[in-house]
């Protein structure tokens, strides 16, 4: 199917009026031909420092041993695992921007996906790290695959750290295939401005995305099928991306610790991933478009949009909290309605409330107008979601664990500066990849911009009737009709 | 179609005869030893897994752990192999340790030389076949890495050699005078040899002069029988046969003498099997909560000082309710109870008569004479003695009744300068004396003083002389148990270090050759009957550890109440304690008793059984005088008295503490002992005064503006109205004999296969929802355990037990604030009740329950623990990636895990605060070579012993015989004092594990889970004293009903 | 043009300006009879697959099949590993056990459609393909700007220099070339570098 200029939503364009094609190359692959303005290196620094810290504190780690971590008996568990989690539901926002809201033909998509799809693969490559590092021997680490070894054993399929491992793995790969896919016409775009460059920086050019390009000549007959295969791969990410934070919420749900054993849970993960998901893009895109002149493209009204789902994903995971103490109470399950009650009220009611705050709360100013597109708000609203996500997690795994069945046995959580270390080392990596791309990669989809502004309709008046009638007789893709 | 079967295991008739017994019977005609010795080859498994375990412990050790160095070194094999060994099996040995005035009979399991594990010896009447916490970690002493290790002469190195020629030289001058200035400093010993020499010494230097000295005594008894019976004796009680108890602060289950014997009698006087059993009632008086008060019916909190007053009121209600106390009823008659006690020494008196001569009241060690003698009289006129007491001699009948006074002697000689020689065999006189004494001083002034000590310490600080003394499994000795049993020391390894033992010094003195082995045989051969058998007798002495009969010596005695009247009317009344008038009271350590073993991480990181804190003592407060004081737990106060030093100690504030009274514990603040134990907790020694020992009046307290970090394994005390540790009272239990269930639960026996129906042990509501697929059916053996809370005396013995069996690393105070200790079973602590003050409490030892429908198997991702074909929860070390999903999901949290290197290369080990970097090699040697030691990242868990099992699958294979129904003994239950725990073949209906399991006290843990625990608790039975709440006014009724715990 | 290396006809290749110019070009050159020709477009125009009469894209079946081939694999591996190969009790459960091998069949089976439709694209497109003879023209560059572009190859039957030149012209081209490419195919990259 093909692109029409925006109809759909409301009258407005999603392009400033009278933008050309060229105009479109232009601002996107111009960025990445122009020498990197100041602000980016210092931003550049400060990231790869931090992914310095984090090199530091995983060997630190290796060496020493888990007991570096503030981990302990009961809370086996702390840190790792909520940042595992939080990264991955970060990830989320990405694939759902590209591929739901693609099948649901939500235009507005295109201005955002590129850079969104690229923040999934960073934060997944980001949440990975946690299930690799966080193990007591990770030189054997690679038990978790079903490969033949000495012990002739096999992992066990019914763990859900297996379910997880698949989920994960498969959700990196898918995600990347589909960001290259999409990547491609650019790439060719790339090249071609490439040839007109001289020197080495244009020869390096030429042969990188000329090899990134695929020796794409944007042929319809390629087209055809590429449309067909991003369909698809839309079409395969929107059960994978909610199926992914399901199977991530099995590792808490189908256990008996209580407060973690809720069926509530895999539509709640999913919810609060596409929350703190587009909390984040919010975060970058701000960023790039300050930073990159992108208002034209990025405009305020696709910020707006983002900023009416960060107001009802809010909304959902705030019910989702509220049902948990219900079913906790109506339940009559004395351990499960402890631990509820010492969530709000316990140890860690800084932190549940912190979380209830910055998620419910916050998200709630979004109704009025002047704030869904005051930048200053909505720059402050993301990065308090992304906060009050983080500290979700931690609710969910450190005061559940913290005090379980035998009072004997229940303990308190404190973190080392290792924890911090790695957390704050992981959010460096991920500004680094993310800087990276946005210098040598077209951070938006240029192809598909194109596709949605006014002159890409080959139906304007400007066309003569027997045209309109003679291709009217063959519509090949009755979707593309709305 | 199935290559491999889920369990592949050798075919298996089952068990062998008790390990322990069948190394004696081998000794006791040699055939059998020849055909274990064929049978090796016979047998491949032996020879295989055995085999290469055997050979040295930190091989097989280290070359699990991780390969993080490689097992080169420790690899002998037998080139010239030593009659009677075979590698790789154990054998064990029948001696002794000794204890404060007394001794324990103990086996000693020993790997090719290496003497690895101390369990108690089923012939010895003072162990009974268990052990305490301290003699289970006797081989950690053994191994200590820090113990002495050569004679030093002013703390520089010399030899013994060196030291005999001076020694001899020494005593031949000081000959002359008849050894006038020669005096001898011991401990009270029940040692028959070194009474014998120290007489013949005397005989030899007629001048010389002993003295005796020990920071935990048992003066006042001896006075006190001195006094009720007119000569110095031991009192024994048989709690078995006593149906009401009366402790007057007598923690008579740990902290007093033959504690172990006292447990066995007391839980047997209280078994439950059905609601009809009679059960004996237990009233405590005690100042601070003990083992002992924590397993009573009845207990109230008074000050140790007024102890006394209770006791004469006592005497008083008892003479009213017609006991014929002669002269005394007139003494006492005016008597007042303590403030608040008035009921229970009501209550008190009216069981005592209703169960005359069935009945005992116990007084302290710390009390003084007139009290303990007394309590003889009260025990005479009740009838007691013979039925539920007895009486035996000391051995040692010149000990002075003063300890105390007798040092200050010793001290005022040396102020006049009378002493040349001070001999000091063992003890560690300057850190344990009182602190008016000022020993370290006088030592000083002394031209030669020897000490003998394991550890180059405080005291050998002040002596010319240091020899090491060489540990009790190292030498010959002998000992003479609480009840008079003459017991034999034999060595189960040279001295390791080459030290000599207190007899073999002592034997200098006299005309005998320094040869331990011969001054004991000398002894020996004095006491045998008839000469011409001693051969036979000494060397079935020396294999059973004890000389049959010799106990016989017992007697029954009879107070003369007019001495006992007399000696109260010279006892005035003390100062009865009040907020103005605060005291302290000082008992040994219940983990390092007086500190003898303050280098053992095993006795370090055990925690306390009562305040479960760990490598720290605490001065314990009462809630009510801590906020009279406006003082905190972890604060630190200082502790002062006129006449002696202040002390600073942290504050632990501690339920069931008498008001106004501080509890302090002996044994801590070593500054001199070794890497573990030094600066540890802090020491209250220097606040003694040599007057008083044990108690003090008149202490003021202040705040010393600091705080300390004391570090607890258990910092939650309720139970959160759970049905956890389950009790009930002897009438709610026979109102409903399943107290344990919730209401409506039904036990039913469902059948779960062909082969065997099982009890359904509901704990709480059972799962109605029935599981997805057939329940796995268990057709062989199908191990499991019972845990009676009722028996269960929370001692501790158990965790120290499976810590020398399972080499369990120990991790240090920072890494236990972390949560982080190691150990597979515990001891949970429970208070139980509404008052804050004096709650009543429940113990409960928790292990892996090994579940068979466990939620820890279903999360690990590698296949890592899952169930064997007898339905155990194994554990596979070296598949374990320590994901640690499985101890998350754990609802018992009896996983551990490996957070670090405890016990790992340089670097790693830096890691664990306060630690060494790497293992020493003796440690290395106390390793149980049938069982892996883990390395960091691993997960581990309680296996039921499974090495031992192993070993009685194979034994019965050999022998091609069934494993007898109750022959496989787990560690912890072959410690427990209290038989709490048993284990064995639920599909045996011979076992005694399947008959408990069937108890309707037996309830699964958290059974509400589904997770089916092959582990069954027996819920406890409490039997307080109905006649207590007719005598008190409402405000003194502690408990209403149940606790309140009980699922309703 | 390097002079020197030899030289042969390889397409025709008109430019366009609008979409709705090259959707008619296309129309008119497909209605002359070409089969083997295309459209270049810098994104897909709407209506140009039905412009150009192209049969619905077959990537939907690569990717039914290899789907499929995910589900049954996952399948299959579980249960042999968990039920057959090596049967462990584990939480009182049978070897291989349904329930809990669902997620992971889904997984593999989002996976390996994954696989399906990007390679399968690939392959149908036949690419990557570097040396086509369409880049040895300096206007095409633009064809992934802002420009469109008809091509018809030299390999059609209907191709005739002149003929073809007068159904492109009639189609209002901005621009008109043949675009020849060099017969030795060794010479490719020299040339297209002396392109650049």
């Amino acid at each position: 199917m093909s692109y029409r200029p925006i109809k759909e939503i409301g009258e407005v364009y999603l392009t400033d009026e009278g933008m050309t094609f060229h105009e479109v190359s232009d601002t996107v692959c111009g960025v990445t031909e122009r020498k990197a303005p100041r602000n980016w290196w210092i931003a550049f620094f400060i990231a790869a420092s931090f992914t310095g810290v984090l090199g530091a504190a995983i060997g630190y780690l290796f060496w020493q041993g888990v007991g570096v971590w503030g981990n302990n008996a009961p809370v086996y568990w702390a840190w790792d695992i909520t940042n595992f989690v939080w990264w991955i539901g970060i990830g989320h926002a990405g694939t759902l921007i590209s591929a739901v809201l693609f099948i649901f033909r939500q235009k507005w998509r295109t201005a955002i996906n590129r850079a969104a799809e690229a923040m999934t693969i960073f934060a997944v490559i980001c949440a990975l790290m946690f299930p690799g590092i966080h193990v007591g021997r990770v030189w054997f680490a690679y038990y978790m695959f079903p490969i033949p070894n000495q012990m002739a054993l096999w992992p066990n399929f019914k763990s859900p750290l297996i379910w997880d491992l698949f989920a994960v793995s498969t959700y990196f790969t898918v995600s990347l295939l589909f960001w290259y896919s999409g990547l491609i016409p650019d790439f060719a775009l790339m090249r071609d401005r490439a040839m007109g460059m001289t020197g080495r920086q244009g020869k390096i050019r030429r042969m990188v995305y000329g090899a990134l390009a695929l020796g794409w000549r944007g042929s319809n007959r390629h087209w055809q099928h590429y449309e067909r295969m991003y369909l698809i791969l839309a079409a395969l990410s929107t059960p994978l991306v909610l199926s992914v934070h399901s199977v991530v919420s099995f590792d808490f749900a189908t256990s008996v610790v209580p407060g973690w054993h809720t069926t509530i849970f895999p539509p709640y993960f999913v919810a609060g991933a596409i929350f703190s998901g587009f909390a984040m893009v919010m975060t970058l895109m701000i960023i790039t478009r300050a930073v990159y002149g992108m208002k034209s493209i990025i405009t305020i009204r696709h910020l707006e949009l983002m900023n009416k789902i960060i107001m009802l994903t809010g909304s959902l995971v705030g019910y989702a909290y509220a049902m948990e103490f219900f079913i906790a109470a109506y339940s009559g399950n004395e351990y499960e309605r402890y631990v509820f009650m010492n969530r709000a009220f316990g140890p860690y009611k800084w932190a549940y409330w912190t979380m209830i705050t910055c998620n419910v709360v916050v998200p709630q100013v979004f109704w009025v107008k002047r704030m869904r597109t005051s930048i200053p708000v909505m720059f402050a609203v993301s990065i308090l979601v992304n906060i009050g996500m983080w500290f979700e997690r931690f609710v969910i795994i450190v005061t559940s664990l913290h005090r379980d069945f035998l009072p004997s046995s229940w303990g308190y959580y404190r973190p080392t500066l290792v924890d911090m270390g790695i957390y704050s080392g992981t959010l460096g990596f991920f500004f680094t990849c993310f800087l990276l791309f946005i210098r040598w990669v077209p951070m938006v989809a240029i192809a598909e911009v194109k596709g949605v502004l006014p002159q890409a309709d080959p139906h304007d008046a400007s066309v003569h009737e027997e045209e309109e009638e003679s291709h009217g007789g063959h519509e090949p893709e009755p979707e593309a009709a709305e | 179609m199935s290559k491999r079967k889920p369990f592949p295991t050798l075919p298996d008739t089952a068990p062998t005869a008790k390990k322990v017994w069948k190394s004696l019977e081998e000794k006791r005609d040699p055939k059998p030893a020849a055909e274990a010795a064929t049978k090796e080859f016979i047998s491949p498994i032996s020879l295989t897994r055995r085999g290469l375990l055997g050979f040295g412990a930190s091989t097989a050790a280290l070359a699990t752990s991780g390969c993080l160095r490689r097992p080169i070194e420790h690899i002998y094999p037998y080139t010239k192999a030593p009659e009677y060994v075979i590698p790789g099996v154990a054998d064990h040995y029948a001696t002794i340790l000794p204890r404060r005035g007394e001794v324990v009979g103990v086996l000693v399991e020993s790997h090719e030389g290496r003497p690895t594990k101390v369990e108690g010896n089923e012939e010895h009447p003072t162990s009974l076949g268990s052990a305490d916490v301290l003699l289970q970690a006797a081989t950690m002493d053994l191994y200590d890495a820090d113990r002495s290790t050569d004679v030093r002469e002013k703390g520089k190195k010399s030899d013994w050699a060196a030291f005999d020629k001076a020694f001899a030289a020494i005593l031949k001058t000081s000959q002359a005078d008849g050894g006038a200035r020669v005096r001898i400093l011991s401990r009270p010993s029940s040692s028959p040899t070194f009474v014998r020499l120290r007489a013949q010494a005397k005989d030899k230097y007629p001048h010389a002069r002993a003295h005796w000295f020990a920071p935990v005594a048992e003066s006042g008894s001896r006075e006190g029988s001195r006094v009720a019976f007119g000569q110095a004796v031991v009192a024994r009680y048989n709690y078995a046969f006593a149906k009401a108890i009366v402790s007057l602060d007598a923690d008579f289950l740990h902290g007093e003498q033959g504690a172990l014997h006292a447990t066995k009698g007391f839980v047997r006087g209280r078994r439950m099997d059905r609601p009809s059993d009679p059960m004996s009632r237990l009233y405590v008086a005690e100042p601070s909560l003990t083992v002992t008060g924590s397993n009573a019916d009845d207990r109230i909190r008074v000050a140790a000082s007024d102890i006394d007053s209770l006791v004469r009121a006592l005497a008083a209600e008892l003479t009213t309710r017609g006991v014929e106390l002669g002269a005394i009823k007139d003494v006492v008659a005016t008597a007042k109870p303590p403030e608040g006690s008035e009921a229970f020494v009501k209550a008190a008196a009216d069981d005592l008569v209703a169960n005359k001569g069935k009945s005992a009241v116990v007084a302290g060690r710390r009390q003084p004479s007139h009290v303990h003698a007394l309590v003889h009289a009260i025990n005479t006129a009740l009838d007691n003695v013979g039925r539920t007491t007895s009486y035996a001699p000391v051995v040692d009948v010149t000990e002075p009744a003063d300890l105390g006074a007798d040092l200050k002697a010793l001290a005022d000689d040396i102020d006049q300068n009378k002493v040349d020689v001070l001999i000091i065999l063992g003890g560690n006189p300057v850190f344990d004396a009182p602190g008016d004494i000022k020993l370290a001083e006088k030592l000083d002034k002394v031209p030669t003083t020897i000490h003998l000590a394991s550890h180059f310490d405080e005291t050998s600080e002040h002596c010319t002389w240091h020899l090491p003394l060489a540990h009790e499994l190292e030498t010959w000795g002998d000992g003479r148990a609480f009840d008079a049993t003459y017991s034999i020391q034999q060595p189960l390894i040279a001295p390791l270090h080459g030290g000599r033992s207190a007899i073999e010094i002592l034997a200098n003195l006299t005309d005998e050759a320094p040869k331990g082995h011969d001054l004991v045989r000398t002894t020996f051969r004095e006491r045998a009957a008839v000469p011409s058998r001693f051969e036979g007798a000494w060397k079935t002495a020396v294999r059973l550890g004890l000389d049959a009969g010799s106990n016989s010596v017992q007697f029954e005695a009879h107070a003369t109440l007019d001495e006992v009247a007399a000696a109260i009317t010279k006892a005035p009344l003390t100062k009865p304690i009040t907020a103005s008038n605060m005291e302290v009271t000082f008992s040994p350590c219940n983990k390092l008793h007086d500190g003898a073993s303050a280098n053992n991480p095993w006795l370090l990181e055990v925690p306390d059984p009562i305040t479960k804190i760990v490598w720290d003592n605490a001065a314990l407060l009462s809630p009510t005088t801590a906020k009279a004081l406006g003082i905190e737990s972890q604060d630190v106060i200082s502790i002062s008295r006129e006449g002696s030093p202040a002390i600073e100690v942290a504050v632990w504030i501690q339920p069931g503490q008498a008001d106004n009274s501080i509890g302090l514990s002996l044994g801590w603040g070593r500054q001199n002992v070794g890497r573990y134990g030094n600066a540890r907790g802090f020491h209250v020694s220097p606040l003694r005064s040599s007057k008083s020992m044990d108690m003090l009046d008149g202490v003021k307290v202040s705040k010393a503006g600091k705080t300390y970090k004391v570090v607890q394994t258990q910092d939650h005390d309720r139970m959160e109205g759970r049905p956890l540790a389950i009790d009930a009272t002897v009438d709610e239990y026979k109102a409903n004999p399943n107290f344990v269930l919730f209401p409506g639960d039904r036990k039913e026996e469902v059948d779960i296969g062909p082969l065997h129906r099982e009890l359904e042990r509901p704990g709480s509501v059972t799962p109605k929802t029935q599981p997805l697929w057939d329940r796995v059916k268990y057709e062989g053996h199908k191990w499991g355990m019972t845990i009676d809370l009722n028996a269960c005396t929370g001692c501790n013995a158990c965790v120290v037990a499976c810590i020398a069996e399972n080499n369990i690393a120990f991790v240090g105070k920072e890494q236990v604030f972390r949560g982080r200790e190691m150990h597979w079973i515990r001891v949970d602590r429970y208070y139980v009740g509404e008052s804050e003050e004096n709650p009543e409490v429940a113990f409960q030892p928790v292990a892996c329950v090994q579940c068979e429908e466990a939620p820890c198997e279903n999360v690990c991702p590698v296949n890592a623990t899952i169930h064997s074909e007898e339905g155990l929860n194994d554990m596979a070390y070296n598949r374990c990636i320590g994901t640690r999903y499985c101890a998350n999901n754990c609802p018992y949290k009896v996983r551990r895990f490996n957070f670090l290197e405890w016990r790992g290369p340089e670097g790693a080990q830096q890691r664990v605060q306060d630690m060494y970097q790497d293992i020493p090699e003796t440690e290395k040697m106390a390793f149980n070579p049938n069982v892996t030691v883990r390395m960091r990242g691993v997960m581990e868990k309680c296996t039921y012993c499974v090495q031992r099992i192993e070993e009685a699958k194979i034994g019965a294979r050999r022998e091609s015989r069934a494993i007898a129904p109750n022959e496989i003994k787990t560690a912890c239950q072959q410690t427990c004092p209290a038989d709490a725990i048993v284990f064995g073949d639920l599909n045996n209906p011979k076992s005694e594990v399947s008959r408990q399991n069937r108890s309707d006290r037996g309830y699964a843990l958290l059974a509400v889970l589904g997770t089916h625990p092959r582990t069954t608790h027996l819920g406890k039975i409490r039997n307080p004293s109905p006649a207590l709440r007719k005598h008190a006014k409402p405000s003194e009724v502690k408990r209403e009903g149940g606790s309140g715990e009980t699922p309703k | 043009m390097n002079p020197t290396s030899k030289k042969r006809v390889a397409l025709y290749l008109a430019q366009y300006d609008t979409t709705a110019k090259v959707l008619h070009a296309a129309e008119k050159v497909r209605k002359a009879g070409y089969t083997k020709f295309d459209a270049h477009t810098p994104f897909p125009v709407h209506g140009m697959d039905g412009a150009m009469g192209l049969k619905d894209s077959p990537v939907g079946w690569i990717v039914f099949f290899s789907g499929l081939t995910g589900v049954s694999s996952a399948l299959l591996m579980m249960w042999w590993m968990g039920g057959v190969d090596y049967p462990l009790v584990v939480g009182g459960k049978p070897g291989f056990t349904l329930p809990s091998s669902v997620p992971i069949m889904f997984e593999l089976m989002v996976l390996l459609s994954a696989f399906g439709a990007l390679f399968g694209m690939l392959g149908l497109n036949k690419l990557p393909r570097h040396h086509h003879p369409i880049f040895e023209s300096e206007t095409f560059r633009s064809a992934s700007d802002d420009k469109f572009f008809i091509s018809i190859e030299s390999e059609d039957p209907k191709f005739d220099l002149a003929e073809t030149k007068s159904v492109l012209e009639s189609t209002h081209p901005t621009t008109l070339e043949v675009v020849e490419e060099p017969m030795d195919e060794e010479k490719d990259e020299a040339s297209e570098e002396h392109h650049a």
